[in-house]
């Protein structure tokens, strides 16, 4: 890779992405306006604000198109670098990058729809000038009338027929939100490739590689001596010799029979929360919560007899493709719990009988908290396999899924201890006005007497 | 001004090595090996988020499972060379020598930089990972069975 391509970024990225943000959205507010934008030197043949309109608005979450001689090797790289947003078709961006012509026909872009106007397309048009005369501009944010040099007229007529959804041109919009910038995501997880602190299973006791039982306190009673720890009398645990190679998971022992149900890969992108809503099912949920879910699986609510084939704790390397570098790198290791469970299941009208499986992967060292995401994970699969619905809360997915949530939940709840005052007021009078209605003819009965 | 880097699964290793290492090694062993370059910034130490993904049954469709923190930056020697990092957790001095050593490693300083920063790394995490490997195979057992009457 030409190490040109890696520069022509902001030199100041915090201050200059301030500039060009308020640029961008001065442009966007007051249409007509021509803001001056600078600051990045993007190859040819992108314009400096071009370049600068990406670093602005694109990031790893909105899908570019770069239309015409805009797609060339040199571009794509520096906007791989700078931005990481993944280059794709018109029919998929969230942003366009090329002249007018080489971006027709607009009814390649997705517009919005009713439910999320908010997602429609975003055409940044490379113009060989900007001038402001031309077609005349009338609306919002525009005092009287504002003059520029579009290329063609009936488009926009057509496109803002649309309103309020159709596609947004050149000098457009972008919602950012402050937060930590997100750079991508994984490649999912082999947790086959475990460095294992603890690995047991309670189906098969002649596990390949063995029962280990790592930090636990599981067949002993453990009272709590503080002065352990306090006096610094913690003494060395004991090692044995290590055969480090990777650890499979048990799956060969029911797979071979074909008595347990497959999960066979499948490279979907996972919805993001934080960009798309909510849609069942999907969790990220507090420990507590689960635990509680899972605890009433077992006492009936929705049952599932679930044994645990294995639970393994330990370090699993993480990996990322890197765009500038053409390869995935390790960026670093995280401690994980991961459970399967196998679930007897008697079989539906379409599927034989067989075992089926719930999954509980979590970060850090707690099982508690993986084996309680696998019994709720098996519990919600209710409908998909075709058992009862008993009206359990571990069954109902929009009760999980809406009440798992530890910040959504936290926010909502501790809001109260926040000022009510004009709340209670109001509430206040309502009392005194019901207590004045009730006690008003008892005091004239009282005086008639 | 060329990127020149062949040995993909080599540079592979060794930006893998620095991104496990723990907080300030890396620093402290580049600053020990050598005067710091000279270098400009193609990008600056910055902090961000990277979802970690699992996939459903240990194999199946990948699900979003939380996010961890990482460092990256990418610079520029003066010789041309480009180094790039992505470290785990929020240290950007960490970030630059890793950087640094992997710009060094497209240079003449390739030796030093295996003597005196990559093997002690990769010894340390060897270490590292015997010891968790062995205290884990010391709490192995073996679980028996009652003969049932069965046979």
């Amino acid at each position: 890779m030409q190490a040109q391509t890696l520069e022509g970024g902001f030199a100041h990225p915090a201050t200059d992405a301030a500039h060009a943000f308020r640029g961008v959205m001065e442009a966007m507010a007051r249409p007509g306006t021509i803001q001056i934008l600078a600051g990045a030197t993007p190859p040819a043949p992108l314009s400096a604000a071009a370049g600068v309109a990406l670093l602005t608005l694109c990031d790893t979450e909105t899908p570019l198109y770069l239309a015409g001689e805009a797609d060339c090797e040199s571009a794509r790289a520096w906007v791989a670098f700078h931005t990481g947003a993944p280059i794709t078709g018109p029919s998929q961006c969230m942003f366009a990058l090329g002249t007018w012509d080489a971006l027709a026909p607009q009814t390649a872009y997705p517009i919005r729809t009713s439910e999320y106007p908010d997602r429609s397309a975003t055409l940044i048009v490379e113009c060989a000038a900007l001038a402001a005369d031309g077609a005349s501009l009338t609306g919002p944010g525009i005092r009287d009338s504002a003059s520029l040099s579009l290329p063609e007229i009936q488009a926009f007529h057509d496109n803002a027929a649309l309103v309020p959804l159709g596609l947004d041109f050149v000098f457009t919009s972008g919602d950012r939100i402050a937060g930590l910038p997100r750079f991508g995501a994984s490649v999912p997880l082999n947790t086959g490739d475990m460095a294992c602190d603890r690995r047991i299973s309670a189906m098969f006791k002649d596990l390949p590689g063995g029962q280990v039982l790592g930090p636990t306190f599981d067949y002993t009673h453990r009272l709590l001596d503080f002065k352990l720890a306090a006096e610094g009398e913690v003494s060395d645990a004991p090692t044995r010799e290590a055969d480090q190679g990777p650890v499979p998971h048990v799956t060969e022992f029911l797979d071979r029979e074909g008595l347990i149900e497959d999960a066979p890969q499948d490279d979907t992108p996972p919805p993001d929360l934080t960009h798309e809503p909510l849609e069942m099912p999907a969790a990220r949920a507090d420990e507590g919560f689960s635990l509680g879910l899972a605890y009433s699986t077992r006492r009936g609510y929705g049952r599932n007899h679930a044994f645990v084939r294995e639970l393994r704790i330990g370090t699993v390397p993480v990996e990322m493709d890197i765009p500038e570098l053409g390869f995935a790198i390790e960026i670093g290791h995280v401690t994980l719990t991961e459970c399967e469970t196998v679930n007897q299941f008697k079989g539906s009208k379409t599927e034989s009988p067989q075992f089926t499986r719930g999954y509980g992967l979590v970060f850090g060292q707690t099982e508690r908290g993986a084996i309680s995401m696998a019994l709720v994970d098996r519990a919600l699969r209710w409908e998909e396999l075709g058992e009862d619905y008993e009206g359990a809360p571990a069954q109902d997915t929009e009760f999980v899924v809406y009440h798992a949530d530890n910040i959504q939940a936290t926010g909502f709840l501790e809001h109260i201890k926040l000022p009510h005052y004009v709340d209670f007021q109001s509430e206040l009078e309502l009392v005194r006005k019901l207590r004045r209605d009730i006690e008003a003819p008892q005091q004239r009965r009282d005086a008639a007497e | 001004m060329k990127d020149t880097i062949d040995q993909t699964p080599d540079r592979k290793a060794w930006m893998g090595l620095m991104a496990n290492a723990p907080q300030g090694r890396v620093t402290v062993l580049l600053e020990a090996a050598l005067p710091q370059p000279a270098h400009t910034w193609l990008r600056a130490p910055e902090i961000g988020s990277v979802i970690v993904r699992g996939r459903a049954g240990g194999t199946g469709a990948p699900f979003n499972l939380g996010e961890m923190t990482i460092t990256r930056c990418a610079l520029k020697l003066t010789g041309g060379e480009v180094g790039h990092a992505y470290i785990q957790g929020r240290n950007k001095a960490d970030a630059e020598a890793a950087a640094l050593v992997d710009a060094l490693m497209q240079t003449g300083a390739a030796t030093v930089m295996r003597t005196k920063v990559l093997g002690p790394l990769e010894q340390e995490q060897v270490a590292r990972r015997t010891t968790r490997a062995e205290k884990a195979a010391a709490t192995k057992v073996d679980f028996f069975t009652m003969v049932r009457g069965e046979d």
